[in-house]
């Protein structure tokens, strides 16, 4: 067990499936050299394949009985679909613009599709998914090299890019294939949550970014923090598909708001909801009911009363407030691993457990300018 | 290098005993590499650095230099304008991230942060697409060929100018032959006013926008005098019910959804008002599925209901509204004071005829309305003994003696809606009545209802009265200010930013209608009368012929020509004024894809004898150019945008230190003033000079000339005139930005400095409210002053408006509130409706072709089928369909889904026909029309402008489907 | 039982009469051997024996397919030769593949063939080799893998990240972006040739410190590969200044999925250098065939519950607990058997990643040491092990 866990918690009512995360982490991390096709972060519609197509039928991720079960590693064209180009330079010969590849497969392809019968009881929402950054990870387990490790500070997973002889036996292994093989370096690579934006005081890219405002950011030890609260306190951030067995550190608040179903005739059903019970089970758990409860309690008593601390924390008044991120610890850490730390590029969302000053943080600016990245 | 010592070597040395000496004197003996032994991953892993340094300098590389990060906004008409910090290496940028810098309004309220969204977030990687317009280009082939030459800077002004220089002085033609229009591509305070400046000072036709785009909210207009009305979106926050009528904010208002679903949380009611089931709909609390184009039915079913249960507030309505108007029964006129008073003054019989009365119920005579546009008494303030009747009907004696029967708008209003009960309705609506008095009781009767309206209801080709009804649900409601309202899209003032684009009135903008010019551009009655059957026309127009229609619409269209009647009239417009110019120059707008029909481009080419374009990327406008300028794109420049009310932040663009140029990109203030001094110049010449002073009409011009020899000293206010009364100087994007901050008073005291501090923006002043206040710390909503303060609106009734007795009007059966139906013919054959709402994906045909975004889609034009419907007709996921009607075809991928309803197929629009199997965009099958109400015109506050200039119409394509052969 | 017997009997008898280990001979020569590659004349000098590699069955890895492609796996043979001179050693390794697999840039499912030789640190003690399979702690062996690869690149394995740019994202579509290609391609190798040290399978640790001097070549000839290694006959990691010293050779097909584990493998295989006298005990160890009796083995496997933990036959239930051992028969030497049967904890594999089977883990840790879950079976009698040794030797697949 690392020291400390970072977590993520978001939101699933507040999602609206626009994609600015995955953008952001696209040319923060994966719009170069071999990753051009990875989805660190996607965004899929639920119900549908998903990304890499079926991705919840590929194995991995463990039984009961604490083994590791055996995978599949998706194909580029049928499971990821090839990141195709476009011939931009003969839009000026007066050409059309057409794709290199015929597109047959991406990570959006379900987009808003959704199931049921249109329009009595169809219903879609979105399911974000990053890595989880498990407490137990499918792909470390599967490295015969050991060469994917969490960090002790702060249970991040990596790959480390040395050791890694690029098996991919970490792909089969991890349940939500959310760790990929990139071809140029022949080395696995994953979403490293943005550790070096967190550790310079900038939340991950896709949590920052989000215009959604549904991803919490912070340390599950902080009982200050909104991820400590959303899942120790009000326990309404669940896993997803803890049935895997990974114990993943990004929780989803489930989704309770559809809108009323239709009868035959057109007619609204009081007091319905489109959201199929038994799938929001199988997604997050038996834990779902419980949750489902407090929210709709608390909801209830948000509209009666006014009040409602978990109202207040999920509306998330000021978007900094979202992140705690401990500045101060990370400062600490790297002075004991005897590296220079980094001067945080960002003072607003440094505040943590080890953290107390909050927003109003004097951090030492350098002389020339501060640059993000420490060269040791 | 990482070198790990095995810890189990280490400790065998140890044990063993061995000196450092014998370890030495071995050397070679002992791996210089030593086999790292890791027991687990999830421990104290000991080789964590190389990983970590590698990412985190990858990090440090696209973050580059605080100082060299760049400030950013993406103004291509999305208009959530959302500021952005942009990160630099070495002069090329990497990426952006959001600023999220936007102050707390309001602690109990969630802040603005961080705005933006899927395309803003990606705009670093389009600008350096190979799409991109690098150098000046001029046409070497046939248009569209796809042949050029690049040539210099000064080669391209020379031609353009020589054209237009040519087009000016030519007897045959004149300034009134040259169109030179900035498209909503480039929709800020700083950039836009070089087009606009360039366009007003030649005297050149340009076109509304918003008409032609099918965005005016002309519905609005006529109840409040005003289109852009409604909240900052932090209001949504704040409601009891927000309702989304034909809007889906998740998708297209996407830095401001977090408000509604917060406001969810906080206890609001939300409830979506579409034929298709989207991301907003996907939390609501009532969706309601209606069917395509009837909203303006079901909003007469609505009011039907608010009226029938008596859940109208009748006191507002008696104050605020023209509902207690007295109408003749007969006539359906309005009563006015020439009706009643006789005056020879003939401006005093002007103002008259803006003078209105109510019964008054205190001694049972009528009133004489105070606040009325052409009543001298500015305020709706009622004296105590004049209590406004709602209903009832009496005979009063006009100034003729005659007997006149009357009643109340109210009454008029009241029969209308007779029409549309729930149970008469729900064919048409595919709305079951329960759902349509649950939504009148959600509307009506809680504190707070905003109802916003999306765009797409105005693309019906009755979307105007869709509008117009829902602000008259609202008018009935009380809804203003704090208690709701209209939400359309609210607007902040600013001014002085006439200074960048006008000149004091020396010259004025040569508007012509936007949705009328399109029309006659594209040859649309040719296609009119190729898709319309009589029939169609019959069921929309109320009863009217489509032989009569077009005989009606000619005769109005030909007292618009060049400008037409409107320059003859005493009392302001009358008509929509249109021009054919034959000579172009075109910014920002990608006409070829936007326009409806498929005879648009023909004709626009056919027109033109130069057609000059200005982009920072290759459209299908550019395709067809004759020549070619490289503009900058968002982060290369310096630019002011203000959100039109979404926010009352203004954002700066500034472009990174040290940036490395794209090509020979160049700013349009520098463009443009480039192109002025190519003009002076060329009008300076010996050969030239003697007709460079070019006549124009004294309302374009008020010397009566444009004079081309001081054309650059004009445009960069240095010559004498100027000088003399001091205006600021113009000349590039930056000089543009300093202006803008020292003239518009809303921006008061911000400068650039003080912005880049802020995170690259300002908060506009209280001046920038229109309607009501701008309070520091409360979100603003419309007409607050109205409710509170008496001020009238800017309707000739002052109020708001339930009743407009125009002939046009009268004979539509339209004078008040009423259902018509849409001309989308319903024919067996093409039973269904093409909607192509507003993208997620692109703003409009911005970011199309993002490679980055594509991926996130289908890579081609997919557009949602009924997953039920789709399978009786053999079509799988994927598979490539043809979209046909007796207009043309177009072929899209199928997406089968339980979210398109089995009467519709959803198409995100602003796709390049470029995109298209065979070159065909979707526009093939979409037919174009003009609406009669809207081109009513010279009636109140109805008269053509920036505020009533009608709707291009996109929803009224009826069409078949199969699987494609091809 | 008998039936059983019978076919144990058969399986043996092929066994035996196929798979007889070969002495590999190095023939010296006074040539140049720095840098030689497949197709060089100096291969006409070389010897060829034909060795046996079987699959690596002892650990399973968790890759689906791939394990249901290679259920079944049999053996294949490849022809080995070697020459040394004063200061280097070289060997040509010949194998049939009728596809030729190589990594591609752009391929996120395809795997190389390749192939790779072992030598052991330290061959002092014939009775306690390294474990086969990349050594085991405390008995370091070096491994140089040699595969065909197309433009693969180190990650910043040259501090230089400013090629992580987006090459999309210069502003520059000419010249600039031409010359940054140039740039990125000259990182690029085409050449996988890797050199290790491992204690283990976990340990492995690429040599990056530029301490490896050796050199290898591999190329697709006819319907198979043929690849080369030279390295000196001492460096840092080894000293091959021996009569007799034990190599391994590895070969991966990347048509089966192979790679890491997924290969196929030889025992230890001893290279006499031709002129040089010596090693005989280390001889006799790589080329031992116990003399027990190989049924009565597998009933003392039986009686001692070793399939309880171990998949000793296809038909047993597969190997959670303790290593396959399937081909055991394949690739260990009778002195290595003997040993982990005896004191199973003198080496542990440790390929298997614990937090895997975290209900079965086959080993403990103890002081930092490695202790193996299974008991030592240093109680049984003599005969019994030797039984069980010979039992064991028979263990392998056949060849194709």
């Amino acid at each position: 067990m690392s020291k400390r866990q970072l977590a993520m918690v978001m939101d699933l009512n507040k999602c609206i499936g626009c994609q600015t995360c995955t953008v952001a982490c696209k040319t923060q991390w994966t719009n170069r050299n071999g990753r051009e096709y990875m989805y660190w972060n996607n965004v899929e519609t639920y119900p549908g394949t998903g990304y890499p197509k079926n991705w919840m039928e590929l194995g991995g991720g463990f039984d009961a009985a604490g083994d590791l079960q055996p995978g599949v590693i998706p194909n580029l064209e049928a499971d990821y679909g090839v990141p195709w180009d476009y011939n931009y330079d003969a839009l000026q010969g007066g050409a059309s613009f057409e794709p290199n590849v015929e597109p047959t497969w991406g990570p959006n392809w379900d987009e808003d599709e959704g199931a049921g019968a249109f329009p009595q009881d169809n219903y879609f929402f979105y399911l974000p998914r990053i890595c989880n950054h498990c407490t137990n990870p499918g792909c470390l387990s599967a490295c015969p090299r050991d060469a994917i490790f969490k960090r002790e500070q702060d249970g991040v997973v990596l790959v480390d890019l040395d050791r890694c002889q690029g098996y991919r036996y970490c792909i089969a292994g991890c349940p939500y294939k959310k760790i990929y093989f990139n071809p140029k370096i022949s080395k696995s690579e994953k979403c490293i949550l943005c550790f070096p934006r967190v550790e310079q005081g900038l939340p991950p890219a896709c949590a920052q970014q989000c215009v959604g405002r549904i991803r919490f950011v912070g340390f599950l030890d902080d009982e200050e923090s909104q991820v400590y609260k959303l899942v120790h306190k009000y326990k309404v951030a669940l896993g997803l598909r803890s049935d895997y067995g990974t114990q993943p550190n990004v929780y989803y608040v489930p989704p309770t708001e559809s809108p009323v179903k239709f009868d035959a005739d057109g007619k609204i059903i009081p007091d319905s909801g489109r959201l199929p019970i038994e799938e929001l089970e199988k997604l997050f758990g038996p834990e779902v009911h419980g949750a489902i409860k407090t929210l709709k309690d608390e909801m209830k008593k948000r509209k009666e009363t006014g009040e409602s601390e978990l109202m207040d924390i999920l509306i998330a008044y000021q978007h900094s407030d979202m992140f705690r991120l401990d500045n101060n610890y990370y400062q600490q850490v790297a002075r004991e691993n005897g590296q220079n730390p980094l001067a945080p590029v960002d003072t607003r969302y440094a505040a943590g457990k080890y953290t107390k000053a909050g927003h109003e943080m004097n951090f030492f600016h350098g002389g020339h300018g501060h640059t993000a990245g420490g060269h040791h | 290098m990482t070198k790990v010592m095995n810890n189990k070597r280490r400790n065998f040395l140890k044990v063993s005993g061995m000196t450092a000496a014998l370890v030495a004197s071995q050397g070679s003996l002992f791996a210089k590499t030593d086999a790292m032994s890791i027991e687990n991953g999830k421990n104290e892993y000991p080789n964590t650095n190389y990983t970590e340094d590698m990412y985190r300098n990858e990090f440090s590389f696209t973050y580059g230099k605080k100082e060299e990060h760049g400030f950013a906004y993406h103004c291509v008409n999305c208009q959530g304008n959302c500021a952005w910090e942009v990160w630099s290496h070495n002069g090329v940028i990497t990426r952006e991230n959001q600023s999220a810098r936007y102050p707390i309004i309001n602690a109990k309220i969630p802040d603005f942060n961080p705005r933006g969204c899927n395309k803003g977030v990606q705009h670093s990687q389009t600008m350096y697409q190979k799409d991109r317009i690098l150098y000046p280009m001029v046409r070497t082939g046939e248009r569209g060929e796809g042949k050029w030459k690049r040539v210099s800077w000064d080669e391209a002004a020379e031609k353009i100018c020589q054209n237009i220089f040519d087009t000016l002085t030519d007897p045959e033609r004149g300034p009134d032959k040259l169109m030179v229009h900035a498209g909503t591509g480039l929709l800020t305070e700083g950039r836009r006013g070089s087009v606009l400046r360039f366009s007003t000072q030649l005297g050149a036709n340009r076109i509304y926008p918003s008409s032609y785009l099918g965005d005016m909210f002309s519905g609005a207009a006529i109840a409040y005098g005003e289109g852009n009305l409604g909240c900052t979106w932090d209001f949504m926050y704040t409601v009891d019910t927000a309702v989304m009528w034909g809007g889906n904010p998740s998708v297209s208002r996407i830095p401001d959804a977090h408000f509604v679903w917060e406001g969810k949380y906080n206890g609001a009611k939300v409830i979506v008002i579409t034929p298709e089931f989207n991301a907003t709909a996907k939390s609501a609390d009532l969706w309601i599925p209606i069917k395509a184009g009837s909203d303006n039915i079901l909003a007469m079913s609505v009011i039907h209901q608010i009226l029938e249960h008596k859940m109208y507030k009748p006191e507002f309505a008696k104050l605020y509204t023209d509902l207690p108007f007295l109408v003749d029964v007969k006539t359906q006129k309005m009563i006015r004071r020439n009706d009643l008073e006789h005056t020879e003054d003939k401006e005093l019989h002007h103002k008259w005829d803006e003078q209105f009365y109510c019964m008054n119920e205190t001694d049972g005579k009528p009133f004489l309305m105070p606040g009325t546009e052409g009543h001298d008494t500015r305020t709706l303030r009622l004296p105590k003994d004049v209590k406004p009747t709602l209903e009832g009907s009496w005979t009063i004696t006009d100034v003729h003696g005659h007997e006149r029967e009357v009643t109340t708008v109210f009454e008029m209003l009241k029969k209308s809606a007779a029409k549309f009960a729930p149970e008469a309705t729900k064919d048409i609506t595919g709305v079951h009545p329960e759902t349509v008095t649950q939504l009148a009781k959600d509307i009506a009767l809680p504190k707070v209802v905003e109802i916003t309206t999306g765009f797409s209801l105005n693309k019906y080709f009755n979307g105007m009265m869709t509008i117009w009804n829902v602000a008259s649900i609202c008018g009935l409601t009380g809804r203003m200010g704090p208690y709701g309202g209209l939400n359309t899209e609210n607007e902040f003032q600013l001014s002085g930013l006439g200074a960048l684009s006008g000149f004091s009135g020396k010259y004025n903008p040569r508007f012509g209608s936007g949705f009328v010019g399109e029309f006659m551009n594209g040859n649309g009655m040719k296609t009119f009368d190729e898709y319309f059957t009589d029939e169609d026309v019959k069921r929309a127009q109320n009863g009217m012929s489509k032989k009569e229609y077009m005989a009606v619409l000619s005769e109005m269209l030909e007292a618009g020509k060049n400008g037409g009647d409107n320059l003859t009239s005493e009392h302001g417009n009358v008509v929509k004024p249109w021009w054919l110019p034959t000579t172009a120059l075109i910014v920002a707008d990608s006409t070829f894809r936007r326009n409806k029909g498929n005879e648009y481009r023909k004709a626009f080419l056919g027109r033109m004898d130069f057609y000059a374009y200005v982009d920072y990327r290759m459209s299908e406008a550019a395709q067809y150019a004759d020549v070619l300028l490289p503009a900058k794109s968002h982060y290369e420049v310096y630019d002011l945008r203000t959100s039109p009310g979404y926010h009352r932040f203004t954002n700066l663009a500034q472009p990174v230190a040290n940036i490395k140029n794209v090509g020979e990109a160049m700013d349009e203030w520098s463009m443009f003033t480039l192109l002025a001094k190519k003009l002076e110049e060329i009008a300076n010449r010996p050969e030239n000079v003697g007709q460079a002073k070019v006549k124009d009409d004294v309302r374009y011009a008020r010397p009566g000339y444009h004079d081309l020899t001081i054309f650059h000293k004009e445009y960069t206010n240095t010559d004498e005139e100027s000088e003399g009364e001091g205006e600021v100087y113009l000349g590039t994007d930056k000089m543009a930005v300093q202006a803008a901050l020292e003239k518009c008073e809303q921006y008061e005291p911000w400068t650039m400095e003080k912005m880049y501090k802020m995170g690259g923006f300002l908060l506009i002043n209280e001046k920038a409210a229109q309607t009501s206040p701008l309070y520091s710390d409360k979100p603003y909503n419309s007409n607050e002053n109205h409710l509170y303060k008496f001020q009238p609106l800017h309707t000739m009734s002052g109020r708001q408006t339930f009743y407009v007795d125009h002939e046009m009007y009268i004979r539509m059966g339209a004078a008040t509130n009423t259902g018509m139906e849409g001309i989308r013919p319903q024919r067996k054959e093409y039973p269904y409706v093409l909607m192509t709402p507003h993208a997620r994906w692109s703003i409009h045909s911005n970011y199309k072709t993002s490679r980055t975004l594509l991926r996130l889609q289908r890579g081609v034009p997919a557009i949602q089928i009924n997953r039920v419907v789709a399978e009786t007709k053999g079509i799988e996921d994927g598979d490539t369909i043809r979209v046909f009607n007796n207009l043309g075809e177009f072929y899209a991928m199928a997406k089968l889904s339980s979210s398109a309803p089995a009467d519709g197929l959803v198409l995100e629009h602003g796709w390049e026909p470029y995109m298209y199997k065979f070159n065909k965009g979707h526009n093939e099958v979409v037919p174009t029309s003009l609406n009669l109400l809207e081109m009513a015109d010279g009636w109140g506050h109805l008269k053509f402008g920036g505020l009533w200039d009608g709707n291009q119409y996109a929803y009224d394509g009826a069409v078949n489907y199969e699987k494609a052969k091809v | 039982m008998k039936k059983l017997v019978n076919t144990l009997v058969t399986a043996s008898v092929i066994a035996t009469a196929v798979a007889a280990s070969s002495v590999i001979t190095a023939v010296k020569v006074n040539a140049n051997l720095d840098k030689v590659s497949y197709n060089y004349d100096v291969w006409e000098n070389a010897k060829m024996t034909e060795v046996t590699l079987y699959p690596q069955t002892t650990i399973k890895f968790n890759d689906k397919e791939a394990n249901n492609i290679n259920q079944d796996a049999k053996a294949i043979t490849a022809e080995i030769g070697a020459l040394y001179n004063g200061s280097k050693i070289a060997f040509i390794v010949k194998w049939a593949d009728g596809t030729k697999n190589i990594t591609t840039g752009n391929c996120i499912d395809r795997y190389a063939d390749g192939f790779a030789m072992q030598f052991a640190s330290d061959a002092s003690n014939p009775k306690q080799l390294p474990y086969i399979g990349m050594g085991s702690d405390g008995r370091p062996v070096v491994v140089h893998l040699q595969k065909e690869a197309f433009g693969t690149y180190e990650p910043n394995g040259y501090g230089n990240v400013a090629h992580q740019v987006n090459p999309n994202q210069t502003d520059l579509f000419g010249k600039d972006l031409a010359n940054f290609n140039k740039k990125v391609k000259a990182l690029a190798t085409n050449d996988y040739e890797r050199s290790f040290v491992a204690e283990g399978f976990r340990s492995t640790t690429e040599i990056k410190d530029g301490s490896n001097t050796s050199y290898a070549r591999i190329g697709y000839v006819g319907k198979g590969w043929e690849g080369t290694l030279s390295r000196p006959l001492k460096d840092a990691y080894v000293d091959l200044n021996a009569a007799v010293i034990p190599v391994a050779l590895a070969i991966w097909d990347g048509g089966k999925l192979g790679r890491n584990g997924l290969k196929y493998l030889t025992g230890w295989t001893a290279v006499k250098l031709e002129g040089k006298t010596g090693s005989e005990e280390l001889l006799a160890s790589l080329t031992e065939k116990s003399k027990g009796d190989a049924a009565k083995g597998k009933e003392a496997a039986m009686n001692n519950g070793c399939t309880g933990c171990h998949q000793m036959e296809a038909q047993d239930a597969e190997n959670l607990m303790g290593p396959g051992l399937k081909n055991i028969g394949g690739y260990a030497t009778a002195d290595y058997l003997r040993e982990s049967l005896v004191a199973p904890s003198a080496v542990v594999v440790p390929g298997y990643n614990r937090n895997a089977h975290s209900s079965f883990p086959w080993y403990n840790l103890e002081d930092g040491k490695r202790v193996s879950t299974m008991p030592g079976f240093d109680y049984l009698e003599q005969s019994d092990i030797e039984d069980i040794v010979a039992y064991l030797q028979t263990l392998k697949a056949e060849v194709k």
